[in-house]
């Protein structure tokens, strides 16, 4: 069973005066994903990788084709169970991190498996551990605007992954880190998705970061090329 | 639940100029209620207590046809002894019995008309403002143990003018007696009154109860009880106080033709007084829900834009699968902490500012004391805290507030989080 698949899978936006223009930003895709790979989606601006990962996401509704996460269609999901599915099975990591800057690192964490359920004590511990691993031991009290680019792309990864997702989603989460500290970045993922086997599909333009991925897809105007 | 609370404070503080703003808007409104009908209500109870305090009391006892015919032969037998029985239930702050009838006051050229009324010298200054209203000699003497009742009377200034008499002169008053003979009563006038009120002034005389009863043969009895409380809300017509007092100290009954004792309340003596708090309560109930409106309005407004600061962190949380209804519910812990922080705020300086102005009383201008005197209220208004306004005052913006956030947070479930994800802060 793959972790997420999708067929003929279609997104059109319409732009312009009077919508005129019509802008194909994923154009039958048809994809397969399995468990445990690290996949990266790279393209030029504008060639559709937000847009499918958004899709695999379930963030987003297509125009046309199918998406499967786990051999559950999504088509025909109505919000709430659209929204208990990536509670459950999905993480995401965004380029500008999009902490809480109220909380601190280990309250972001804790917040996502509040929001699952989970009690306080173990809620705690799970989010100290996680943090543990992403290097982030001793700077679980700090908040967010007390802390790098980098530091807080790690609570962000500890935020997504406490829950165990099954798929983790990351757009560009590299864009706004130097070259030293996105290669620390990369080395993290990599070793996480081993060691956790967390599937791990990764949008980026950079070309380097692309390759810390086994498995490479590349994309233009819409549609997978290679 | 520690980390939703500790969210929702540090939220709070997030813009803390703005939140300032919203809690300053919520205590002034607070503020300004608990100030304002504290002192509308003790408004009322001036009124009220100095009205009653003129003649009627807050519950006047009499015969339901004296009622309708005030004839001096429709007495109240047992009124002074239903008067005192009530003075001594600790509920009831005084309570007096009267009798009362026209009379002719003559002297050698004319003759003018009077209302005689007899009364309890000692307890008709706890009823009444007018033994305190003689601005010249004094008022009648109390009773005491004396066995006969002092021939004297307090006159109304006007009357003792148009009579040519004044204090130490002598009164001749006729009357008619319950059985139609010729009632006569002689008395030296001792103090005049000027209670500033005309028809009181032109026509009123007061004697000590036991004269009346003399000269007008009552045997007795009287025509009225007045009762005042301590608190005119806890007057009322049909309380088991009054009831029982009245079984058991009036010969009249429900069944005694045309005579039960009927009971009336302040509102049905005072009509005039009543219709007055209605329209001011109407009126400032207006005043109040747009007040209370433009403030709900203008937080609403700040939440709109608080939410809008936030679309990026709301667009996450939804990615990340928190539910519409959770993250609204945070807005509305933060709400209650804020309104809480106002309303405690307002409700204390509401409560002392009140408390203050209220002792040191208000005067309400001299354009108002004119219409004041109508009802007979002086001039500066004495008020307390209305305690009840304090925890209502505080629990509406509560409610107003929720509501606000309740409809400004609507759009958390339109929102598009792939577009609410990318927006810029
Ligand atoms: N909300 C939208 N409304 C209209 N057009 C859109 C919208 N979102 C995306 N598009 C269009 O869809 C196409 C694909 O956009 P998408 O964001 O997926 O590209 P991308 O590969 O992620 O680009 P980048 O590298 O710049 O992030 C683009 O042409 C874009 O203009
Ligand atoms: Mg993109």
């Amino acid at each position: 069973m793959s972790i997420v698949r999708c067929e003929e899978l279609s997104r059109y936006y319409y732009q312009g005066a009077e919508n005129a223009i019509e802008v194909r930003a994923l154009d039958q895709v048809d994809l397969q994903i399995e468990p445990g790979e690290f996949v990266s989606i790279a393209g030029p601006s504008g060639s559709g990788k937000s847009t499918l990962l958004n899709m695999l996401g379930a963030l987003d509704q297509p125009t046309s084709g199918k998406i499967w996460i786990q051999d559950e269609l999504l088509n025909g999901l109505n919000k709430t169970e659209l929204a208990d599915l990536r509670l459950r099975r999905l993480g995401f990591v965004f380029q500008s991190y999009n902490l809480i800057p109220v909380l601190s690192a280990r309250e972001n964490v804790e917040f996502v498996l509040q929001l699952q359920g989970v009690g306080a004590a173990p809620r705690k511990a799970r989010a100290d551990s996680m943090l543990e691993r992403v290097g982030l031991g001793e700077l679980t009290d700090r908040r967010p605007a007390e802390m790098s680019g980098g530091q807080q792309q790690r609570v962000a990864i500890a935020r997504a992954l406490a829950s165990e997702p099954d798929l983790l989603l990351a757009d560009e989460p590299s864009a706004n880190l130097d070259s030293q500290t996105t290669a620390d970045l990369m080395n993290l993922l990599t070793e996480l998705n081993r060691s956790l086997g967390t599937t791990i599909v990764m949008v980026t333009h950079d070309t380097e970061v692309m390759h810390y991925a086994e498995r490479q897809i590349k994309m233009r105007d819409g549609k997978i090329v290679n | 639940m520690q980390l939703v609370w500790a969210l929702a404070w540090r939220n709070l503080w997030r813009n803390p100029r703005r939140t300032l703003l919203s809690a300053g808007a919520v205590a002034f409104m607070v503020f300004i209620l608990i100030f304002v009908v504290s002192m509308q209500y003790g408004s009322y109870d001036t009124m009220v207590n100095h009205g009653a305090s003129v003649v009627h009391g807050h519950v006047q006892i009499q015969r339901t046809d004296y009622v309708d015919e005030p004839r001096v032969r429709f007495v109240l037998e047992g009124a002074q002894a239903l008067a005192t029985r009530l003075r001594n239930d600790k509920s009831i702050k005084a309570a007096t019995a009267r009798a009362m009838s026209t009379a002719l006051a003559s002297n050698e050229e004319t003759t003018h008309g009077a209302m005689v009324i007899g009364v309890d010298p000692a307890n008709e200054s706890k009823v009444s403002w007018l033994p305190r209203a003689v601005d010249e000699g004094r008022y009648l003497a109390t009773t005491g143990n004396r066995t006969a009742p002092a021939a004297e009377a307090v006159i109304g200034r006007v009357l003792a003018k148009n009579l040519g008499l004044t204090v130490g002169d002598e009164i001749v008053l006729l009357g008619v007696t319950p059985e139609d003979g010729m009632a006569v009563l002689i008395a030296n006038i001792v103090g005049l009154i000027s209670s500033g009120q005309p028809a009181l002034d032109r026509a009123l005389v007061h004697v000590p109860l036991g004269l009346f009863q003399e000269a007008f043969e009552m045997q007795g009895a009287a025509h009225s009880v007045a009762v005042m409380y301590d608190d005119f809300n806890d007057a009322s017509a049909d309380s088991d106080v009054l009831n029982n007092a009245i079984a058991d100290t009036l010969k009249e009954t429900a069944d005694t033709p045309g005579g039960p004792p009927n009971v009336a309340l302040w509102n049905r003596l005072m009509p005039e007084i009543q219709g007055a708090i209605d329209s001011d309560k109407a009126s400032s109930g207006v005043l109040y829900s747009v007040l209370v409106i433009l403030v709900t309005f203008s937080i609403a407004n700040t939440f709109v834009m608080m939410l809008f600061e936030r679309t990026r962190e709301f667009g996450t949380l939804l990615a990340m699968g928190a539910k519409p209804l959770t993250l609204r519910g945070t807005i509305q812990l933060e709400t209650l902490l804020l309104a809480a922080i106002g309303g405690l705020v307002g409700a204390l300086l509401g409560a002392l500012t009140t408390y203050f102005v209220g002792q040191a009383g208000i005067s309400l201008g001299a354009e108002a004391e004119s219409v004041l005197a109508q009802f007979q209220m002086p001039e500066r208004i004495h008020f307390g805290v209305l305690w009840k306004a304090l925890p209502m005052a505080v629990l509406l913006m509560i409610c107003t507030t929720q509501l606000a956030a309740w409809f400004a947070t609507q759009r958390v479930h339109r929102m598009q989080i792939v577009e609410a994800i990318r927006e810029e802060m």
